[in-house]
């Protein structure tokens, strides 16, 4: 197209001026295009990449549809749920066991409550060890498949005022070798029943049987009760002060009294360590003050001359240790300002002194 | 360097091209963002005015169209040969094939003479109208943007990236690309016999806007005092238009080549002519083969629409892109340019032949054996230039948020086909539809059944079904099923949103 | 004809019979056997080699770190481990094999969360990772789904380089599985990996009930992998022998609690705020099946992988450690 026939014939050897012009604006013209839809190129709605959470979480509550293990099962096992992702406001208290029930269940009663004074109604002798626990409240109600009333599900809402509470309770009453589950802090099943603790409560579900369907039923009303019960998050002080090195996880336990079966141990935390192929036991007690702290030292010194032989007794000025012969084991028990703590039933003493020594270096004082 | 006009003229063509090539490439996924990339389409004027003849509205970005008609109705057809890819590329061709030299004058003088025949294209656009008017939109068949990225996307693209790999991920292929790819060859080749070929007997589009151009303020003008009939004008006239006699309007692609080439500076360009007899500024029809022309056109819709494909005798494999509008409606809208095909991200959306009947040629169906319809992708719709795939957002396809209510939109449905279905037929595990249904909860559940095997051996075996109150057809499972030549499950047209009358169940 | 023509004929005669001859003796193939019809060894394949560290008797084996900072967790977890250095050395090039088989939102918990996968890259990097890679053959189509789960943003912010399944990156590998014997397996971001560690979330599965760090190495297969499901806990356990990675990494800041793999609903999901770390994926496996609430007793692969050898299930007679993170 730029070969001229006739190069020299061409009569338009000169341009225009208004030509030129136009030939310049169009130019820019064409140029002003290009940015223009580059620039068009960069505004687009990202919702059209990035499928919008928000219309998500908006999604129509599961209640048209079953709740689905991996197969269907038979009709009692297809039963529905309350959303428990959608809007979940924290109820108030009165309110926590209200519409629990699935679909084709309902409650046999109404939700009931037991105070202090009359848990015993409900749980018998075992409400001593919850009211040693500063128990405030229980919440109850069983719930019953409606086409078949031998499948139920008991749900106990246990307020134990404190978190720390609320995990003392549950970690005595856990056994070891129990699936663990996340609900709440920590938790655990055993055939259809789930325990855990959130916060200042302490929930037991008890499913009725065993097999997949109704564990997956009863998982689902513990996990819709769970998230209702509002929690801080903040970790229990036994937590970080005991060693966190060679812990055995799940060991841990929170005593309100009768801790490593001593009278005198209260409020103490204790957890497992594995020491090579043995388990050792450490307790740690935060007392309310330096005194209760000296007198339990020495209540703890007390019961190891009588049922032991005392080793060493070394006193400085920040804390106090002593360790003793318990026949075959040793015991080591140190006192730092108003905590109580050391190791139980331990083979080696010099193994059982450096592990003290480490926990009193671990502890500050105000911890 | 001098900047005459036809310098800026073919610096235009090139930086459209570019543009249109640009917009070919960046049609996918990663690199779409924002970009306008159906511009051409939606500034064609043809497609804006045939859309609105078959849906009586202009849809969005079509009103872009007048940024072209507003123009060619005071300038003539200048798109032709400024702006359009297409006829760029069979310019280039055109030039790069013949005899460039001083020897190939005649020859030159001699290809660029008007022929009685290049009314062709007004027979056409006419037929193409008036099935328009009755409700048909076919002028995708052979507008030059339409059939441009069209051809780009069924052929030309899946070529460049067998040889080369820089178009896709994984290779995309589409069926017919053996009918598409040829017939952009042979209108290409034919510049070799005809230069412009396509532009001066085929394109509706280029018909349109000479129709367009009768109006035209400004024409190209020659100067008698000057000429001395010497017809060197014609060596580089693209257009045909006969500027050494009577310029005939219509026919003009304002090259300004003939400005150039005339050794006496003869020509120009400018508003009002000289003499009357100077211009021919409507082309050269005859008025039975108008009538013709446009008996033809509504005959091809009344046989095609008699022929049931729409109605009684819908084919089940005739499944829409997802927001598609009812078939009627779509086949007023589809302007068959492929645009959608060419996003889609799984290759699902290929060109129909005959499935959709003779005015569904080259229209988007969805074959679950080339892919599936991605869940939370609606980039067809965001593409289609004329609506015949709504531009709907992921929240209204999957029918959450604000279109609850609504529901998701479905595009058929599943079926099991038990007697090729592995746990269904053969005692073999499987289940790999229920896996990939990506619809929760699933849109495949299942039971489990204890058989005794052919050995004596108890097995248990899971097998499937479908929930068609949740099934929105979009084909993973069929396009997963092992079996891999003729699926045992598979998805068609029923239960599909877009039609009442295509519904499965009583809502 | 003269002399001149005669030679000039019978040189080109000459060397066009030489031609010929050579070429048909290179060519030659007398056994005739087509690809297919060779038996599996004599095809030509690639092998995986072991990216084990040996950190000696007495190392932690497995952590569960519990917190809801990813990057705190990691940190935490690898500590308790003996610290990144003793898996990740300076120098080394780490593929980090995240699950993105899906094109989900990361809070939907059908594909490795994007935190999760940053906070690995980090602390390979940290150790001196010349070059880290992330590499996954999704189920979806490959480039929605590393966008939009958030992986492709991820693996931008810590530098690291995406590879995508194009064709040419597949080869056939050596697996010596009970089932799979060689497969076609996405080998280029293999080809030049010193050390492999698979970030895979907890999810349930329709078909072998849990999709956990053993699944998770399906996204590295090609071919018809489809055909799996019609012995698929055999297969997880082939995984096993596949590939021996330095590191699973379980992410269960979420965990897909129904309707896995593919999930969909947030209320599928549940916030777990866990990461499980590990050298044995059958362990991590185990332990990671009780945070879907269920008995390990009862998954058949990883029993499947325990009685080959390829790992143990019994996590908690295992050197491992539980730690609390930020």
């Amino acid at each position: 197209m730029l070969a001229r026939g006739k190069r020299g014939g061409c009569a338009r050897a000169r341009i225009s001026r208004t030509e030129t012009a136009i030939s310049c604006m169009l130019l820019l013209l064409m140029a002003g295009i290009g940015v223009a839809i580059y620039a068009k190129g960069q505004i687009y709605d990202p919702s059209l990449y990035r499928p919008e959470l928000t219309a998500l979480s908006k999604q129509a509550p599961t209640e048209a549809h079953p709740v689905e293990s991996r197969t269907d099962q038979p009709a009692s096992a297809g039963a529905q749920m309350p959303a428990p992702g959608v809007g979940t406001q924290p109820a108030s208290p009165p309110g926590l066991l209200d519409n629990l029930a699935p679909t084709g269940w309902k409650p046999l009663e109404n939700v009931t409550h037991f105070t202090a004074d009359t848990l015993y109604e409900k749980i018998d002798g075992r409400a001593e060890e919850y009211l040693d626990y500063k128990f405030v409240g229980l919440t109850c109600v069983s719930l019953v498949n409606a086409q078949d009333s031998k499948q139920f599900i008991d749900v106990y809402l246990y307020d134990m005022g404190q978190p720390a509470q609320a995990f003392g309770v549950f970690s005595v009453e856990r056994t070891e070798g129990l699936p663990a589950v996340t609900l709440g802090r920590e938790g655990y099943r055993a055939e259809a029943s789930y325990f855990f603790w959130k916060g200042r409560y302490y929930v037991q579900v008890l499913g009725s049987g065993k097999g997949a369907a109704i564990e997956q039923i009863g998982l689902n009303v513990a996990r819709t009760l769970e998230k209702r019960l509002k929690d801080d998050g903040k970790p229990l002080w036994g937590f970080k002060a005991l060693p966190e090195k060679d812990r055995i996880p799940g060991s841990i336990q929170y005593f309100v009294k009768d801790a490593m079966s001593l009278d005198f141990m209260k409020e103490t935390y204790i957890a497992l360590y594995r020491k090579g192929d043995a388990k050792v036991t450490a307790f740690l007690s935060k007392q309310p003050s330096g005194e209760t702290a000296a007198k339990t030292l020495a209540s703890y010194e007390g019961h190891m001359k009588k049922y032991g032989k005392v080793a060493e007794k070394r006193e400085t000025d920040a804390y106090t240790l002593i360790s003793a012969d318990m026949g075959g084991a040793f015991d080591v028990v140190f006192r730092k300002g108003n905590l109580i703590g050391g190791v139980s039933m331990v083979e080696d003493l010099s193994m059982a002194e450096k592990a003290a020594l480490d926990m009193l270096a671990g502890l500050r004082d105000k911890d | 360097m001098d900047m005459r006009i036809t310098r800026v003229r073919l610096i235009s063509q090139i930086f459209f091209i570019g543009l249109a090539l640009f917009f070919a490439f960046i049609t996918q996924f990663s690199y779409l963002k924002g970009y306008p990339v159906s511009l051409f389409l939606e500034v064609d004027p043809l497609v804006a005015i045939a859309s609105s003849i078959t849906t009586h509205t202009l849809y969005r970005s079509l009103i872009w169209s007048l940024v072209i008609l507003i123009p060619t109705l005071v300038l003539g057809r200048f798109f032709c040969n400024w702006i359009c890819p297409y006829g760029t590329l069979h310019q280039f061709v055109g030039w790069l094939f013949s005899n460039r030299g001083p020897r190939g004058v005649k020859e030159r003088l001699e290809s660029n003479r008007y022929r009685k025949w290049f009314a062709l294209k007004y027979y056409i656009l006419i037929g193409m109208l008036v099935a328009a008017a009755f409700g048909s939109l076919q002028i995708g068949l052979l507008d030059p943007i339409c059939l441009f990225f069209r051809s780009l996307t069924i052929s030309v693209l899946p070529a460049v990236d067998m040889a080369s790999g820089w178009i896709y991920v994984q290779p995309f292929v589409y069926q017919f690309a053996w009918v598409v790819g040829p017939i952009l060859i042979f209108f290409v080749a034919m510049n070799l016999v005809i230069p412009r070929f396509f532009c001066r007997v085929l394109c509706p589009l280029g018909a349109l806007l000479g129709l367009l151009s009768r109006v035209s303020l400004w024409r190209i003008e020659r100067d008698e005092q000057r000429c001395d009939n010497c017809k060197l004008c014609l060596q580089r006239c693209q257009g045909a238009s006969d500027p050494h006699t009577a310029l005939r309007k219509s026919e003009c692609l304002v090259c300004f080549n003939c400005l150039d080439d005339c050794p006496h500076g003869a020509l120009g360009f400018s508003m009002l002519p000289s003499s009357p007899h100077h211009e021919v500024a409507v082309p050269d029809l005859s008025r039975r083969r108008v009538i013709f022309a446009g008996l033809t056109g509504l005959l091809f819709f009344s046989f095609s629409r008699a022929s049931g494909e729409i109605t009684k005798n819908f084919k089940k494999e005739v499944m829409r892109p997802p927001g598609s509008t009812a078939e009627p409606e779509f086949l007023e809208r589809c302007a068959k340019c492929g645009q959608c095909m060419r996003v889609c991200p799984t290759n699902v959306l290929q060109p129909a032949m005959l499935e959709a009947g003779v005015e569904g040629i080259w229209t988007p169906v969805m074959n679950m054996k080339m892919g599936y319809c991605e869940l939370n992708c609606t980039l067809c719709g965001q593409v289609c230039p004329t609506g015949a795939i709504q531009k709907i957002s992921i929240a209204q396809k999957l029918g959450v948020g604000e279109f609850t209510d609504l529901g998701p939109v479905k595009t058929g449905t599943a079926f099991f086909d038990q007697g090729r279905c592995l746990p269904w037929a053969m005692d073999t595990p499987c289940v790999v539809c229920q896996e990939v249904c990506p619809i929760s909860p699933k849109a495949i559940f299942s039971r489990e059944v204890e058989i005794v095997n052919r050995w004596g051996k108890k097995i248990t075996l899971t097998r499937p079904f479908v929930d068609p109150t949740l099934c929105n057809g979009c084909g993973i499972c069929e396009h997963e099923c092992p079996v891999k030549d003729y699926r045992a499950i598979r998805v068609t047209a029923v239960g599909e949103t877009r039609s009442r009358d295509r519904s499965l169940l009583l809502k | 004809m003269d002399r001149r023509e005669f030679l000039k004929r019978a040189a080109g005669a000459g060397l066009a019979i030489a031609g010929s001859a050579l070429g048909a003796a290179w060519l030659y193939d007398p056994r005739g056997g087509a690809e297919y019809f060779r038996s599996e060894e004599n095809k030509k394949t690639a092998s995986l080699k072991s990216y084990r560290v040996d950190r000696g008797k007495g190392a932690v084996e497995m952590t569960v770190v519990r917190g809801k900072d990813p990057e705190k967790m990691m940190r935490a977890g690898i500590q308790a481990m003996g610290g990144i250095g003793s898996f990740v050395q300076k120098g080394d090039v780490v593929l980090i094999k995240p699950n993105v088989a899906f094109d989900r939102a990361p809070a939907l918990g059908a594909t490795t969360s994007p935190d999760v996968l940053k906070a690995v890259a980090l602390l390979c990097k940290k150790a001196g990772a010349r070059k880290i890679i992330v590499a996954d053959n999704p189920i979806n189509q490959p480039e929605g789904c590393f966008f939009k789960s958030g992986i492709q943003q991820a693996a931008a912010d810590v530098g690291a380089e995406v590879m995508l399944p194009k064709p040419g990156a597949f080869s056939l590998v050596k697996i010596g599985g009970e089932i799979l014997k060689t497969w076609s397996m996405f080998h280029r971001p293999l080809e030049h990996a010193t050390k492999v560690i698979g970030v895979a979330p907890c999810k349930d599965h329709n078909l072998c009930s849990a999709s956990m760090t053993m699944k998770n190495w399906y996204g590295l297969l090609g071919g018809r992998r489809n055909q799996f499901h019609q012995q698929i806990h055999t297969v997880i356990a082939d995984f096993a022998q596949m590939i021996r990675p330095t590191l699973v990494v379980l992410d269960a800041t979420r965990v897909l609690m129904q309707n896995g793999p593919t999930g969909g609903r947030l209320s599928d999901v549940q916030e777990a705020d866990t990461l499980v770390i590990g050298t044995d994926m059958v362990a991590v496996d185990a332990f990671g099946y009780t945070l879907l609430g269920r008995d390990p007793e009862k998954l058949e692969y990883i029993h499947k992988a325990e009685a080959r050898g390829l790992g143990s299930t019994k996590w908690k007679e295992q050197n491992w450690r539980e730690v609390l993170a930020g």
